[in-house]
């Protein structure tokens, strides 16, 4: 097996009549690796997954798995002779059998270098690794919704699998739930060290786990980076919806007479420069903008300061969010509204007259498709 | 492993057992027999595959041939089996021009039966559904316990129940009435046509109560809820909402009882006997089983101008419940639905339907009883010759016991192999992207067209013809023949019980345990048929119950050697032994309770059962 991919998928291609699910997708997952697929639902991503462990046939492409052609070039190898484990959204324990029963399966099934006496042991080393020791003669009935999470990894990792695939694991856990099993997915990543190829549609869930997010949208893959890389200004105007900004304005691209151009909002007006995604042949057109709220900055009218660009406008909603002061700002004239985080200890009332202060650059600019 | 690798292991593994043999000779056949499974594993011959290939195939084929062999005879000459005759029309000339049957009648009567039939049972099966699922109806619990005991009871036996309480000679209500209103005859005429179908309907309630009330059950309180708060009222709800909901599930269990209707013969053929009252079901099997000579090619060409007509049904019915949401999925136990308040009509309303349920379904059978513990019945209870005679006689009579034990036969085995069937159908059609699942699921609800009698007659000439082809394919005048006939009977019903619960069992559960190394068969053995048992038990006995009285297959096929239950309880009456055949029909009726009881008490309820 190479050290470096555990899995390659190439020009992966499904389709359910005439709707597209999938077309052309490629990506790889590296040893030791996390991956995430992020995307809408709908947007194909399970499919994706789904064609990979082989309980879904790709029309076209090609999966290797390790070093084994699993799907392509006339194979088409059934799941169990994947050697993945795989997590699902609903978790999939059989409920006819007990925890033991159904972490012990793999075991007892697939292909490992385990021996047979050793298997009890296996299994009770991995439900302590989860922190599930105690449950092990549990009916599966029984289980709440994090301990069937904990026993689905449990049974996909038993047998050291090549890869883990895992479906939206954490979306059917309440919100402390998810946070906790979210830390433990990266110290099990980190203490196994195993591949994982993880499919979500919470940007926060795939930022925090994933060292490569692949943003996927329609059955494509519209954009691969790192977290930090996608959170700070992604190429695509998609992820950036996606992955979401609270302010969100049109504009238009005028061209100024010098040769250069200018974007026109209804709030402020700035060049483009080598940031912004707009091809240097637009000369004219409309462009979304997009601003963090912690990108502007806020002062009372009466302490108005140079420098970079000024607005006041009235407060026309406010309140505590988690651990931030958040106001949101209307403009005279304007019918984009903004949303600006104050430091806790600022008061407004609705009605209040606010200044905020925007640096043209923090703008993020990308091109729409009319 | 790869599947070679695996397929010589096991294969070393069992010829490990052998002894005597040389280990070059071992390894010789090791290395043929691996070869030869990878190879056909190669080519997609997996046991996956053998299995639900074989299961639909024969699906299909049981389906299908009995209609090839029932078309053949209506264009055939001679006799089914009989080599030197040729193809031709008479058959056809005869049925439909010739005068020899009256085809309008027959029609116009089994259209008349069918009707009624399904408005008197929708009128009683939807109000009492109703009633009990949405209302604070007092005593609602034990209406349900009297209207859904009667389930399983064969129509011959209602016909039966009938006769005693309301027949126009000895019937007990008939006389008292007659006595009491000095009447000449009594009120009404259960032989009469409309007297029939009253009875044909009554015996269908139960049925339809049980196909509506899981639709009724499964209507989201929330969505009636929404339309009372935005301003509909009671009515308007009911009109808007809740009936459209349901209607699906109405529609389709009216022509499933349409359906039956029309096929229905056990009841003609006892009440109309007097008047000559004949639909397509008992001038097919007069025409087989009654004339001296048999005139198979005209019952064939006769049955085919009905199955046209009911296929025509079967499509649209099929096409009305192909959206999994309005089938039989439903299981009835999804809400908690809003109890509606009758206010001071409650007990009114109770007390009108404790009347109806007496007269019509307890209060005849009360009299059966009564029937069959008196030496002679005259219409009027006279306790000095009350006697247990009827039931020493039904016990120690030595034809009844070979019947019994051939029923117990035909149920037991046909009862196995059609939960075989339907569970392997099932798999297939919701499982797996094979090719010909539409057609397969289709096919196994085209026996809902092909009424009892017409599919005895079918398989009769099937057999006939299968006699000719080889000594060793002769099964006429063997239990065979009723099995086959009943299972294809009854492939419509156990399938969608099937197909409905395999729809309840989510495939990851499946997939995760491929996913986790185990093979397709693995697979099976560990997860699909341990989450499956239930349901397989239910359709067993769903079956078998079924099989067990259902009369029309046998009455086409028996031999004297092949006498069933339901066939004796018949020709007993047409002997005219009111009082024997009562005692038989309630030592029957009594098993089937019990045996409904032990299953309740098992954790299977009458709506598991499907209500069919």
């Amino acid at each position: 097996m190479s050290n470096e991919t555990r899995l390659e998928v190439t020009g992966l291609d499904k389709s359910f009549g005439t709707e597209f699910q999938l077309s052309e997708v490629d990506l790889t997952v590296g040893a030791g690796e996390i991956v995430a697929l992020l995307g809408p639902s709908g947007c194909g991503k399970t499919t994706c997954l789904r064609c990979i462990a082989g309980v879904e046939r790709p029309d076209a492409g090609a999966v290797v798995i390790g070093d084994d052609l699993v799907e392509g070039d006339g194979v088409s190898k059934p799941p169990e002779q994947r050697k993945v484990g795989m997590v699902y959204q609903d978790y999939a324990i059989w409920p006819h059998k007990s925890v033991y029963e159904n972490v012990v399966f793999p075991l007892k099934h697939a292909d490992h270098s385990i021996p047979s006496d050793q298997y009890e042991e296996r299994v009770d080393a991995i439900l302590t690794l989860m922190g599930i020791e105690e449950l092990t003669d549990a009916p599966a009935t029984d289980l709440s919704g994090g301990q069937q999470q904990r026993t689905a990894l449990a049974r996909s990792l038993v047998h050291d699998p090549d890869l883990l695939l895992l479906d939206e694991p954490l979306s059917n856990l309440d919100r402390t739930l998810r946070k906790q099993m979210r830390y433990e997915l990266q110290r099990l990543q980190y203490e196994l060290g195993i591949s994982m190829l993880y499919v979500t549609h919470d940007q926060e869930e795939a930022f925090y786990l994933a060292d490569r997010v692949l943003v996927m949208n329609s059955g494509e893959i519209v954009e691969r980076g790192t977290p930090r890389e996608l959170y700070q200004q992604p190429t695509a105007l998609f992820t950036r919806q996606f992955i979401g900004v609270r302010n969100e304005f049109h504009g238009r691209v005028v061209p100024t007479g010098d040769g250069e151009r200018v974007i026109r909002t209804e709030l402020l007006d700035f060049r483009v420069t080598a940031d912004n995604y707009v091809s240097a042949e637009r000369a004219t057109g409309t462009v979304m903008c997009f601003l963090r709220p912690e990108d502007v900055s806020i002062f009372h009218p009466e302490t108005s300061a140079d420098g970079s660009f000024e607005l006041v406008g009235t407060v026309v909603a406010e309140g505590l969010l988690g651990e931030r002061y958040e106001v949101t700002v209307r403009f005279e004239d304007a019918s984009t509204e903004l949303v600006v985080y104050a430091e806790p200890r600022h008061v407004f009332d609705r009605g209040d007259r606010i200044g905020v202060r925007i640096q043209p650059e923090r703008v993020q600019v990308y091109e729409t498709d009319e | 492993m790869s599947t070679r690798e695996a397929v010589l292991e096991t294969v070393t593994d069992a010829l490990d057992t052998l002894t005597g043999w040389s280990l070059a000779a071992k390894r010789r056949i090791a290395s043929v027999v691996g070869l030869g499974t990878t190879l056909l594993a190669e080519r997609g011959l997996t046991a996956r595959r053998l299995v639900l290939g074989g299961v639909s195939l024969t699906i299909a084929g049981s389906v299908l041939v009995p209609l090839v062999f029932l078309l053949w005879t209506s264009v055939w000459s001679g006799y089914p089996g009989q080599l030197d005759a040729t193809f031709t029309l008479d058959n056809f000339v005869t049925v439909y021009l010739g005068g020899a049957y009256d085809v309008l009648a027959l029609l116009s009567n089994s259209l008349f039966v069918a009707t009624g039939m399904t408005l008197i049972a929708m009128s009683f099966g939807l109000l009492f559904a109703w009633l009990f699922v949405r209302t604070n109806l007092p005593t609602k619990g034990a209406m349900e316990l009297a209207i859904v005991s009667p389930y399983a009871v064969p129509a011959y036996i209602y016909a039966i129940i009938y006769i005693t309480a309301y027949g126009p000679k000895n019937g007990l209500v008939s006389t008292l009435l007659t006595n009491l209103l000095g009447l000449e005859s009594a009120p009404f005429d259960i032989f009469s046509p409309l007297g029939i179908t009253f009875v044909i309907g009554v015996n269908a309630v139960t049925t339809f109560y049980l196909l509506t009330v899981p639709a009724l059950k499964d209507v989201n309180p929330a969505l009636e809820e929404v339309s009372r708060i935005h301003g509909a009222n009671l009515l308007q709800t009911v009109r808007s909402v809740s009936f459209p909901l349901i209607l699906p599930a109405i529609v389709s269990a009216a022509l499933v009882t349409f359906l039956r209707g029309l096929g229905e013969f056990s009841v003609v053929a006892i009440l109309g006997s007097r008047d000559g009252f004949d639909v397509y079901a008992t001038a097919i099997w007069r025409s087989i089983r009654i004339r001296a000579l048999p005139r198979y090619g005209e019952a064939a060409a006769l049955a085919c101008s009905f199955l046209v007509a009911t296929l025509v049904l079967v499509w649209y019915y099929r096409k009305l419940t192909s959206r999994k949401e309005d089938f039989m999925t439903l299981t009835g136990r999804g809400y908690q639905p809003n109890m509606w308040d009758l206010g001071r009509w409650r007990w009114p309303i109770a007390l009108a339907l404790w009347a109806v349920l007496l007269l019509v379904w307890v209060l005849p059978i009360l009299i059966m009883v009564l029937v069959s513990l008196h030496s002679t019945w005259f219409g009027q209870p006279d306790l000095s010759t009350l006697t247990l005679s009827h039931y020493v006689a039904a016990v120690t009579n030595l034809r009844l016991q070979d019947a019994f034990l051939n029923s117990t036969v035909v149920g037991v085995t046909g009862a196995t192999v059609g939960t075989v069937l339907v569970v392997g159908l099932a798999y297939y059609v919701e499982r797996t992207d094979g090719r010909f699942r539409g057609l397969v699921d289709f096919l196994s609800l085209t026996p809902l067209a092909i009424p009892g009698i017409i599919m005895g007659a079918s398989v009769l000439f099937l057999f006939l013809w299968l006699g000719k082809v080889h000594p060793a394919l002769n099964f006429y005048g063997t239990l065979v023949i009723i099995i086959v006939g009943s299972v294809i009977v009854y492939i419509p019903f156990s399938s969608r019980i099937a197909v409905g619960n395999v729809v309840q069992i989510h495939s990851r559960l499946e997939e995760a345990a491929r996913l986790c190394g185990a093979s397709w068969t693995q697979q099976m053995r560990e997860i699909f048929l341990p989450l499956f048992r239930d349901t397989t038990a239910i359709i067993w006995f769903y079956l078998l119950i079924h099989i067990f009285q259902l009369i029309t297959v046998a009455i086409m096929t028996y031999t004297s050697s092949t006498r069933v239950v339901p066939v004796e309880v018949f020709t007993l009456y047409l002997n005219a032994n009111l009082e024997l055949v009562s005692a038989i029909s309630t030592m029957f009726v009594g098993t089937t309770l019990l045996l409904l009881l032990l299953l309740r008490y098992m954790g299977i309820t009458f709506y598991e059962l499907g209500g069919w």
